[in-house]
């Protein structure tokens, strides 16, 4: 999965979409996670930390053996963020996770174990299990950047309407074309 | 004071319940006329409007009101089980189709139609 940079930058880029989850904006700020992503040749983190509380300590480019650190709360589109990181760090909320599988970028899903209703791990280990992305949890996320294969990673294919709106077509009683 | 709007603007003394229920019906009487489906997913606005529309699909005093189609799509992150509003619309066979977006779901409800994922 190509990045497209050839200044050398290698992004990684962290998503919490609409929500506040401060756990994880902890964790990938974090000495460890840091240093993990440093030895795997990234040089820059922003974060997108929506609704959180938390604000990390931003760090200038330059510093030898260190990873430059920035954040903002909102965007209107962060597709274009996505497009130029190679790496994509997410809450494990479905629009999130499926623009990122779509722009074909590797993904690690991070679930927020303070929520109440936590269906949204089911889709999470779902796409796990078939290799679409690797999922992780905020006190875990070291251990998953140290083992994860990235390269073994398969391209999600976006799904299609077509077939639901011929089995609607038919229900109403429009003829098949 | 309740009022109601009779014809031509003139507007007139009534009770309250009938000043809530007279413009609703009215309203809703246009808009199920001319609707035809309803295709929704999960969210808690969509219910009242599903229930009023599945009310509607029978014949209320002799008269078939409406020929109005209520679909259900349930959300993509329903990997192992429904949604509330889903198992619901299921359970009660409210809507008329209920659309699921994982193969693993169809044991579970074989009335429900797996057409792939629409993400």
């Amino acid at each position: 999965m190509e990045d497209g940079e050839n200044d050398g930058k290698r992004l990684v880029f962290v998503t919490v979409g609409t929500t506040s989850f401060d756990a994880l904006v902890k964790a990938v700020v974090s000495q460890n996670v840091k240093e993990e992503l440093h030895k795997r040749g990234y040089t820059h983190l922003l974060i997108q930390m929506g609704r959180g509380i938390y604000s990390p300590p931003k760090v200038c480019d330059g510093a030898d053996g260190s990873l430059a650190v920035d954040y903002f709360t909102f965007s209107s589109s962060i597709a274009d963020y996505i497009r130029s990181a190679s790496l994509v760090i997410s809450h494990a909320g479905s629009g999130s996770i499926f623009e990122t599988l779509k722009l074909g970028k590797p993904l690690i899903v991070v679930v927020n174990e303070d929520l109440m209703d936590n269906h949204q791990c089911e889709l999470a280990e779902e796409l796990e299990e078939r290799k679409h992305l690797y999922c992780a949890r905020p006190h875990s996320l070291n251990q998953t950047l140290t083992k994860m294969e990235l390269d073994s990673l398969v391209r999600y294919t976006p799904g299609d309407g077509t077939p639901v709106a011929r089995i609607i077509d038919r229900f109403l009683g429009f003829p098949d074309d | 004071m309740c009022f109601k709007i009779v014809k031509d603007g003139l507007v007139s003394r009534c009770s309250f319940g009938l000043s809530i229920v007279s413009p609703t019906l009215h309203g809703l009487l246009v808009l199920l006329l001319f609707l035809v489906l309803i295709l929704c997913d999960d969210l808690e606005t969509c219910t009242p409007l599903c229930v009023i529309a599945f009310l509607f699909k029978f014949k209320l005093l002799g008269v078939r009101w409406s020929s109005i189609f209520f679909l259900y799509v349930e959300n993509v992150a329903r990997v192992k089980k429904l949604s509330l509003s889903g198992f619901m619309h299921y359970k009660l066979r409210t809507a008329d189709q209920l659309f699921i977006q994982w193969p693993q779901l169809q044991n579970k409800y074989p009335r429900a139609h797996y057409a792939g994922s629409l993400m």
